[in-house]
């Protein structure tokens, strides 16, 4: 029977289950190969979730469908011009990520870059003169995609202000609404922008928690904040502890006494001590420790995975992330094969 | 007439090579296509399945049987842990074949309708393929030789994407 030629349906299968490398590589097999694996319907519905990591060191991809042990394709370096560039990971859609560079060279260059097939593109350079903090958000309206950019400004009477920047691109995609992120300097909280209002919100964060904890010590969490979805709900995760972690989601929109803590998890112990980097899609979160240590733990199993670590990959600088916390967003997305050039800025 | 202690209903499966294999109903109806084929009543004593060999056959009817007799996820909310990993290491020891067989055994799951064991080729393949080179896919999968990509394609899709090839 091995004569018979496998069904397209069967063979869909096969290839869903393939990480993005051998994918890319296959392309080469046949015509029919290359016919299936380019169908955007193919990718769609293969829908891998990676985990992309930036800031300081050169981008790394997780994949979390793969044993740890398949060193090859659990994670992944990505080399080129990237590779000795500080990036900042401003958001995703359709595989694509959007990247800012915070490096002297290239400092406010934002691009869109497709990590399965390595293709980039240059959006806008910004000009950056040197402030504070400059958050980046990033999200959908109905017919474009928006990229928000938030300074703060020590100005030499107003005290310190804040300005907003907002760069659109052409596209089509479903609606969002409201963007969120997490600020953490000059106070503590979170910033809401009503996208078709183009307003935005300050909100506070939840009571119910030791509110010594969010002032600005050292010692404290503070900028240990990390913001995701949960059920299509904002969400929040922070430390309440050095080894306890607590997520909150707000129930309402944009209203900000509606947190209703839904749980917490202990992880870590003291003296290896971990910290929260990101929510994943599938109620699983992604720690880190002080000897980059990543681990993923699922909520929903009260399980975790010990990814490699990432000294583990060639020339790697190993450098601590836990000094760069703040700056280090690393973000969930879905594979594609869409070229970044398909899409421009205005 | 049947020293079988049990009372359950039996059914024959007749391989393209002519042999046949009796099987309790509930083995059988871990294929959705012999359950349809049941509850249609389209079924007589023998089923002919003149597109799979009786080696290919006799490995279906093993994982069905271990498939069957083992708990069903929605029997009980607590399933036995240890249940699940006895299942989950026969399907690893399962899949330890040659992948002609592996391939065979694929077509056959397809035909019969049998979702787990679909999905368990699959993934088979997938991880022995996940490391090769296209021309060992090619020889691996009897890939048509009249299908390849032409020499100036191939070698620009190996260009734009050299990375992949390392």
């Amino acid at each position: 029977m091995a004569e018979v030629s496998m069904p397209d349906e069967i063979l869909d299968n096969i290839l869903a289950r393939l990480p993005g490398k051998p994918l890319i590589r296959f392309r080469c097999v046949s015509k029919h190969w290359y016919r299936l694996i380019s169908d955007p319907c193919f990718m769609k519905s293969r829908s891998r979730q990676m985990i992309l990591f930036g800031y300081p060191w050169p981008l790394v991809v997780i994949d979390d469908n793969v044993p740890v042990e398949d060193k090859a394709h659990s994670m992944l370096k990505i080399p080129s011009l990237l590779e000795y560039t500080k990036v900042y990971i401003v958001g995703t859609f359709n595989g694509l990520v959007i990247l800012v560079f915070t490096d002297i060279l290239l400092r406010g260059h934002m691009i869109l870059y497709n990590p399965l097939i390595r293709a980039s593109k240059t959006l806008s350079v910004m000009d950056q003169p040197y402030n504070r903090c400059i958050p980046y958000v990033f999200g959908f309206d109905t017919d474009e995609l928006k990229v928000v950019r938030f300074e703060f400004m020590n100005h030499p009477t107003q005290g310190c202000v804040f300005k907003c920047d907002v760069f659109h691109l052409k596209t089509s995609i479903f609606l969002n609404g409201f963007l969120y992120w997490a600020f953490t300097l000059v106070s503590v909280g979170i910033l809401a922008l009503n996208v078709s209002e183009m307003e935005i919100s300050f909100l506070t964060l939840p009571h119910g928690r030791d509110a010594k904890k969010f002032s600005l010590h050292k010692s404290d969490y503070t900028h240990e904040i990390r913001l995701g979805s949960l059920n299509g709900y904002l969400c929040m995760l922070t430390k309440t502890d050095t080894i306890t972690f607590s997520v909150r989601v707000m129930t309402e929109q944009g209203v900000q006494n509606s947190w209703l803590k839904t749980f917490s998890f202990t992880f870590g112990v003291e003296g290896n001590e971990f910290h929260p980097m990101c929510i994943l899609g599938n109620g699983k979160i992604l720690l880190v420790n002080g000897s980059n240590q990543i681990v993923i733990y699922d909520t929903s199993k009260d399980s975790y995975k010990i990814s490699n670590n990432l000294a583990s990959l060639d020339d790697f600088e190993e450098e601590s992330m836990i000094a760069y916390l703040r700056r280090v967003h690393p973000i969930e997305y879905t594979e594609s094969l869409v070229s970044p050039s398909n899409f421009c800025s205005t | 007439m049947s020293t079988s202690s049990s009372s359950s209903k039996k059914i024959v499966l007749k391989s393209a090579d002519n042999e046949t294999f009796e099987i309790d109903e509930i083995v059988a109806l871990e294929s959705q296509a012999i359950k349809n084929m049941i509850e249609d009543e389209c079924a007589d004593n023998v089923i002919p399945l003149g597109n799979i060999d009786s080696k290919t056959l006799s490995k279906i009817i093993e994982y069905c049987k271990k498939h069957a007799e083992s708990p069903k996820k929605d029997d009980n909310a607590d399933i036995d842990e240890k249940a699940v990993e006895d299942l989950k290491s026969f399907d690893a020891e399962f899949a330890k074949v040659d992948m002609p067989l592996i391939q065979d055994i694929l077509m056959a799951a397809n035909f019969l309708n049998i979702d787990n064991l679909i999905g368990l080729m699959c993934r088979t393949i997938a991880d022995r393929i996940k490391g090769k080179t296209p021309e060992e896919i090619r020889k691996i999968l009897n890939i048509n030789k009249n299908d390849l990509l032409s020499p100036e394609q191939e070698a620009k899709a190996r260009e734009e994407n050299s990375w992949a090839f390392d």
